[in-house]
């Protein structure tokens, strides 16, 4: 706060003009008194060169005269601060005036728009699926900020994306924030698209390990043995009479965990022979301005490399206060090197197959699969490698399929 | 005989003595600010002693580097390094 008050008042001290004089010769302390008296305001009094200097507003130098003659003493001027003394040098200079005029106008006219949205807080809902879904709304680079709805807006992003349970819309300078949260505990979307009556049946062949079902009537158990396409649990269940003809059925959406013990194919094959890249430390740089979406710059021969990379970084430009401008500022690099092929040794070859192989576990341990054996074995020839198995797992199973109705009506049903 | 009686309302009144008599009113901040009101005008300045006229008395401030920060009618603002006060 003190610093922004210095800075207002320094703001306001160059926009009036002040000016720092030399006072000597004379009753200088009476010459002081006096200004103090006729309301003329001195800062930064400090002696120098057998008097004082002081400063003062540029209208207040103008009062001094009279006063410094009844003093016998004489002011001089040091130095000029501020706008008046600027423009007043720069007087004759009418294109450059009009240029500054021109700039302020051209900027205050670009932050009548949004210049840059940024979305934080998604998850499930790409940032793209909610760029296009605002383009449809005409909400994009360059839209006016008088025509957003702030409001509005949150409240239609809660509607169409019910996956989203708190949005905010924000609106700073031409910089639009859209900050959301989405329910992480929503229930799985196969269990809202399972249909009404359906059967779980494996994905797999497999032995059963363990069985619990919520809601159905099971057809395995654990330890049995299910080929894939097997029904392990029935949506269909079927009500008897006393002398056990069916007279109804009862149908349900099964719902259990099931969990198999399976075997998976693992192979992976690759050439010892690869190339490697060494960068020569050549290096060309090339830097660019991009302005509503065309690109200005320099080349100054970025791509004469036969083998080389080119990498840029860019920045937005902005004003204080969240004023983003459709101005991109950017630097490219390019760098050369060569490709040169080298082969694996053996133990290169095995560590690598070893590290593909762990990769691919521990995808697999990321699903929820646990590895229960593992029998690949790791072969290198004089070209490739190739590692080959399989893999005993422990995964869930129980895929929903819709069952086709009978025509006896449904217990508890009046149809 | 009327100052007395007026001295003795404000007292009376506990109006301060910065308001009833003009007394000088100094306000120092650490050893490198000091604020003055209620002066009558400089009557010496150097870069070690500052002399002020009050209405009562004289103010004489003595010290290192002082600098007028800022010099009115109402206040006196002065940095640098105050090493005495001394009012005669």
């Amino acid at each position: 706060m003190k610093g922004e008050l210095a800075l207002l008042k320094r703001i306001r001290l160059l926009r009036k003009g002040f000016v720092k004089v030399h006072i000597c010769g004379g009753n200088y302390e009476r010459f002081l008194n006096l200004c103090a008296n006729h309301g003329i305001l001195l800062w930064d009094i400090q002696p120098a060169q057998r008097g004082y200097e002081a400063k003062l507003y540029r209208k207040d130098f103008f009062s001094l005269k009279p006063l410094a003659k009844k003093c016998r003493t004489r002011v001089r001027v040091r130095r000029k601060y501020g706008l008046p003394f600027f423009l007043y040098r720069h007087r004759k200079r009418k294109v450059f005036a009009l240029g500054l005029c021109f700039c302020g106008f051209f900027i205050f006219f670009l932050s009548c728009f949004i210049w840059n949205i940024t979305i934080h807080g998604n998850l499930s809902i790409s940032r793209q699926t909610l760029m296009e879904y605002l383009a449809s709304r005409q909400i994009t680079y360059g839209t006016r900020k008088s025509a957003l709805d702030c409001r509005q807006l949150a409240a239609d992003l809660r509607n169409d994306f019910p996956g989203i349970i708190w949005v905010s819309v924000r609106l700073t300078g031409t910089y639009l924030q859209i900050d959301l949260q989405e329910n992480t505990d929503r229930p799985e979307a196969e269990t809202e698209n399972a249909p009404e009556a359906s059967d779980l049946v494996a994905d797999a062949d497999g032995t059963i390990v363990s069985m619990i079902t919520r809601e159905g009537l099971p057809v395995a158990g654990k330890g049995d043995k299910v080929k894939k396409g097997d029904v392990l649990v029935k949506g269909e269940m079927e009500i008897t009479d006393d002398a056990d003809n069916v007279v109804n059925y009862r149908y349900c959406r099964s719902d259990a965990d099931i969990y198999i013990r399976t075997t998976i194919p693992y192979e992976d094959t690759f050439s010892l022979a690869h190339e490697i890249i060494t960068y020569t430390g050549r290096k060309r740089y090339a830097v660019y301005l991009k302005l509503f979406g065309r690109y200005f710059g320099v080349d100054p021969g970025l791509r004469c490399f036969a083998d080389g990379d080119i990498m840029g970084t860019e920045r937005q430009l902005r004003l204080p206060g969240n004023i983003y401008l459709p101005a991109s500022a950017g630097i490219l690099s390019a760098r050369e090197y060569k490709r040169t092929v080298v082969a694996y040794t053996k133990e290169e070859a095995i560590a690598l197959a070893k590290q593909k192989l762990q990769k691919f576990l521990l995808e697999n341990e990321q699903k929820g699969v646990q590895i229960f054996e593992n029998n690949v074995k790791i072969e290198v020839s004089t070209t490739s490698c190739r590692a080959k198995g399989t893999l005993t797992v422990i995964k869930k199973t129980g895929r929903s399929v819709r069952i086709k109705k009978s025509d006896f009506p449904q217990e508890g049903t009046n149809e | 005989m009327r100052k007395p009686a007026f001295q003795k309302v404000a007292a009376a009144m506990e109006i301060p003595a910065d308001l009833a008599e003009k007394a000088a009113l100094v306000e120092l901040t650490g050893q490198n600010f000091l604020r003055v009101e209620n002066y009558l005008g400089i009557i010496e300045y150097t870069a070690e002693r500052l002399l002020l006229q009050c209405k009562n008395c004289r103010l004489e401030i003595s010290g290192k580097n002082l600098l007028i920060e800022l010099y009115a009618r109402e206040e006196l603002i002065l940095r640098g390094q105050i090493e005495q006060l001394h009012y005669f």
